[in-house]
């Protein structure tokens, strides 16, 4: 049997792309934002009723919302009780893997190298890392980099269809509008190019397609208000501009500044639509740290030219001798490595860290959230703001959270209120007795000074504790 | 100088410079960082002793500090004993203008054209506006123009004495050694050997060992990296890093994205200093929002540069032959006038300026409530609003001493947390004050709202003053 010829050019995409697949593999699952997208999945699939009503905080109960995620719900609950969260985690990291591939393709297009198209990948891959855990937002990822595929390929019918499924998938569909908006305006040369354009119909059917939605029209105003909320709630790091004295700010901008030199270097001049499109994006990277990814994504195939001509006036470096059959051996224990980081058999890998074993990480608040599932007196939990979704999956169904990762749908009121709480306010009883709240899950990282508070209280009692967290139940008093 | 002489292309620069002038010298003094400088300064000029441990708090007494700012509190006291606010204000002004002055030098020769270089200058101006505060920073905004003019036009023998002044008047000094760094580094050639400016090296190492003629030495060091640390605690925004949802930040962010558009059009290359300096005061303001004006600084001789460029490219012409000069002189005349009313002994009288900017002190500053203050002498343990702290530092009695200044660096992180607590109204409120033995509250409307409703309904204290910004309770006698 011969063997297949793998050159080091191989060996290099080989690495990147399976390094973006063995990373997303094994994250685990973290608590913040999953576990009630799964619930609400399971609802819709159950009850056959679509969610547009909370049903699962006391504080906000039966209030109307627009359920931007639903499909992404369904989704999950599917591939979850086809395989179990082994197969969500893993079919997640196709899905990132994919849009690695793709981003690949566009970039080689660029320069026509592999080893820098790759190098540029690696670059969007540090830039993005933190922008994987498992949540809709992967979906929009993928149909992000498919709709710059189909772009560039000049593949315009297929794209309303990709943004239909889009827009019921994940608020970030409006970045594919902004790409052919951005498509359409680099294509006019004159006035009478202005209506020639096949971008401008491709726009007109893509919003079109917005439509299709169950809240129609009203899906753009809910976009923007959960944006101009979440910046509110100054917890949030994501929504925020990137520091650089966090990881991914720091990559942010050090990306930039890497851009600004290679092009002095290069001395090469971005063309029209590559000015348009940084500036852009560069505007909603800096306008909040989620949208870094974004930036990373459409930035590669530039960073992939810009490169290109760096190496090319310097000379790229000779591939030399190739050794196929080291090569191979690479590429067959690389395989066999990243076998072992899939989830099913991820916790038996011993090259991989105790926390990336795991399936669900293990800040979620599983113990607590049993031991509440088992107590019949617990009804309306004030909860630690980032276990909110996962009690909202493991909880029984006439149990409410006080508040969760769905910020958006909450009044500005409750989140005051949670933060007045959580932050030991002198207002904390009245408050928790004003929402007739009857048991706190208080996180002993994120609410020590209430913690403090309820301990000195008499009208709490300490009934469970971990290492995570506290729950207190409230004494109900005796009269006579 | 001739009427023919007068062209618009001056006027653009005394626009540019006036208004600068005009804005610093109507700005009234603000009420958090400067006051404590004059009362240190007082002390310093009449014991004849650098003040190197807290004495105005009784959080921190007797905590030993490296005072950075000694000789800018002596030159504070001084002229203030001469002329009052409105002389150091004027001063203020003349200081935050001679620096644009070198600015805008810089940039003319930069782009040998004068409306470039004043548009340079303007935008350098704008993205330094929130560090125009009357405090010891003016003189580093002057040294480090200075430092920068120095370095382009060669003088470097001049740069080490001003090392020697500066690094006694401010901690920002060590932005004038980065700045002669990154010349150092510019200087590097890979060529055919290693080459370096032995010329820029031995300046460097030169400013270097002038920085260490102070009463601390190399102490100093350590203490400038950490205030930095201490800083980043909830009160002090500016060192922050910067966020485009603030109009300061959202202005250095399309500042600093211009500059790609301007690579991009520009025919000039970038030579390595000038990338240099790109990356290193990009970082530097990145790190915090007080640094922006270092990067607006640095980078307007490079902006004006480019920006020339781009310009000739598009092929914009110049009609400046056919203008009237007669306007030019007039307009400048009308301007003048509006600038000497901005000076702070007339400026009450200007009527084109807001009343907020008639006054010499900010409207917000507690000066009732300090007189009311020094009027109880049991006031002896006050807790007061954060913003405040320089201000009583200033004005209240020897034995009234404070909860909190400006000078985070010296508090220990408990003072600061505890600070928090109180002020934002959390249950401990009352046995955190018991635990400190504070006597007097001295709070503002606006910042301790959530406390102020706690205390007004608590038995333990009784209001006894109260005015538009802040109310002062005493604790009541049990």
């Amino acid at each position: 049997m011969k063997l297949p010829k793998i050159t080091i050019e191989h060996l290099w995409i080989i690495l990147i792309i399976g390094t973006v697949f063995g990373y997303v593999c094994t994250v685990p699952v973290d608590e913040i934002d999953f576990w009630h997208y799964l619930k609400a999945g399971e609802f819709m699939m159950t009850s056959h009723k679509f969610i547009d009503k909370d049903i699962f905080s006391f504080t906000m109960l039966n209030q109307s919302y627009v359920n931007f995620h639903w499909a992404s719900q369904v989704i999950y609950y599917l591939l979850y009780s086809a395989g179990g969260l082994y197969l969500i985690e893993f079919i997640h990291a196709l899905i990132i893997t994919a849009s690695f591939i793709l981003l690949f393709f566009l970039a080689k297009e660029r320069t026509e190298n592999i080893r820098i198209a790759s190098a540029s990948l690696f670059i969007t891959f540090m830039l993005s890392a933190t922008n994987f855990s498992l949540r809709p937002q992967s979906f929009s990822i993928l149909f992000f980099v498919l709709t710059m595929y189909l772009l560039h390929k000049r593949i315009l019918w297929a794209i309303p269809l990709l943004i239909l499924i889009w827009t019921n998938v994940h608020a970030a569909f409006l970045l594919g509008l902004i790409l052919i908006l951005i498509e359409w305006v680099c294509s006019i040369k004159n006035i009478k190019s202005i209506f020639n354009s096949p971008f401008l119909y491709t726009l007109i059917t893509s919003f079109l397609t917005t439509l299709l939605n169950p809240s129609g029209i009203g899906l753009y105003k809910s976009v923007f208000a959960v944006e101009s909320v979440s910046r509110k709630v100054s917890y949030i790091t994501e929504w925020e501009t990137p520091s650089i004295h966090d990881t991914t700010g720091l990559l942010f901008y050090a990306a930039l500044i890497l851009l600004f030199v290679l092009l002095n270097i290069s001395k090469a001049k971005l063309n029209r639509k590559d000015l348009l499109t940084f500036l852009i994006f560069s505007f909603l990277a800096l306008s909040c740290l989620r949208s870094v990814v974004w930036w990373a994504l459409i930035m590669t195939p530039v960073f992939a030219e810009v490169l290109g001509k760096v190496f090319k006036k310097g000379g790229l470096p000779n591939s030399g001798t190739s050794l196929p059959f080291v090569n191979f051996i690479i590429v067959l224990v690389f395989t066999l490595y990243l076998t072992g980081c899939i989830p099913w058999l991820k916790v038996n890998n011993p090259f991989l860290p105790a926390s990336k074993r795991l399936l669900i990480n293990d800040d979620t608040p599983l113990e607590i959230a049993n031991f509440i599932k088992e107590n019949h007196k617990i009804k309306n939990i004030f909860n630690d703001y980032s276990w909110g979704s996962y009690f909202i999956w493991a909880l029984r169904n006439d149990q409410k959270v006080f508040y969760d990762p769905r910020c958006a749908i909450f009044p500005q009121k409750v989140i005051s209120d949670y933060l007045l709480i959580t932050g030991g306010d002198y207002s904390w009883e009245s408050l928790l007795k004003y929402y007739r709240v009857d048991a706190l899950a208080l996180s002993k990282n994120e609410q020590n000074e209430l913690i403090l508070l309820v301990k000195a209280s008499a009208d709490w009692k300490k009934v469970y504790e971990d290492k995570l967290g506290i729950v207190f139940l409230k004494q109900t008093k005796r009269i006579g | 100088m001739k009427i023919k002489e007068f062209k618009i292309e001056y006027l653009w620069a005394f626009v540019v410079l006036g208004m600068c002038f005009a804005y610093v010298s109507s700005m009234p003094v603000d009420q958090y960082d400067f006051w404590h400088y004059i009362k240190t300064g007082n002390i310093t000029w009449h014991t004849h002793k650098i003040i190197d441990k807290e004495i105005f708090t009784f959080t921190a007494f007797n905590k030993s500090y490296i005072n950075l700012h000694w000789a800018s509190q002596l030159y504070y006291y001084f002229f203030y004993s001469v002329g009052g606010i409105p002389l150091l204000a004027f001063m203020h002004a003349l200081i935050i203008t001679g620096s644009f002055l070198l600015v805008f030098k810089l940039c003319l020769d930069y782009s040998k054209n004068m409306r470039i270089a004043a548009i340079a200058t303007f935008i350098s101006i704008v993205l330094s506006v929130t560090n125009f505060a009357l405090r010891p920073q003016e003189f580093s905004i002057l040294f480090f123009a200075l430092t920068l003019f120095l370095l382009k036009k060669e003088k470097y023998y001049f740069i080490p004495l001003l090392f020697l002044l500066w690094v006694n008047i401010h901690g920002a000094f060590v932005t004038g050694l980065i700045l002669v760094t990154v010349e150092v580094v510019g200087s590097i050639k890979f060529a055919k050997k290693f080459e370096i400016s032995t010329r820029l090296l031995t300046l460097l190492i030169l400013c270097f060992i002038t920085t260490l003629f102070t009463p601390w030495g190399l102490k100093l060091y350590p203490a400038i990296f950490n205030i930095e640390s201490q800083n980043l605690s909830n009160l002090v925004t500016e060192w922050f890093s910067p966020s485009l949802h603030t109009w300061a930040g959202l202005i250095f962010f399309i500042n600093f994205l211009s500059f790609f558009i301007l690579k991009n059009f520009s025919t000039k290359n970038w030579n390595r200093t000038d990338i240099l300096t790109f990356i290193v005061f990009a970082v530097l303001a990145l790190r915090s929002q007080r640094a922006i004006i270092w990067w607006a600084i640095a980078t307007a001789p490079i902006l004006a540069l480019h920006l020339n460029s781009v310009i000739l490219n598009l092929k914009i012409k110049n009609n400046s032959s056919e203008e009237n000069l007669l306007l030019n002189y007039i307009f400048a005349l009308i301007l003048a006038l509006y600038i000497v009313f901005c000076l702070p002994w007339l400026k009450p009288y200007n009527i084109f300026l807001p009343k907020s900017k008639h006054l010499l002190i900010a409207l917000d500053t507690p000066c009732k409530l300090a007189d009311k203050l020094n009027t109880i002498s049991s006031a002896h343990h006050i807790f007061n609003n954060f913003s405040w702290g320089s201000y009583f530092m200033w004005s209240l009695k020897d034995n009234q001493k404070i909860f909190i200044s400006p000078w985070l660096s010296v508090f220990p992180k408990k003072t600061i947390h505890d600070y928090l607590l109180i002020s934002n109204g959390n249950a401990f409120w009352e046995k955190v004050l018991r635990d400190y033995d504070i006597d007097t509250l001295a709070l503002g409307k606006e910042e301790q709202g959530r406390l102020l409703t706690l205390v007004n309904n608590s038995p333990n204290w009784v209001k006894i003053y109260e005015d538009e910004i802040g109310v002062i309770f005493k604790k009541t006698e049990l």
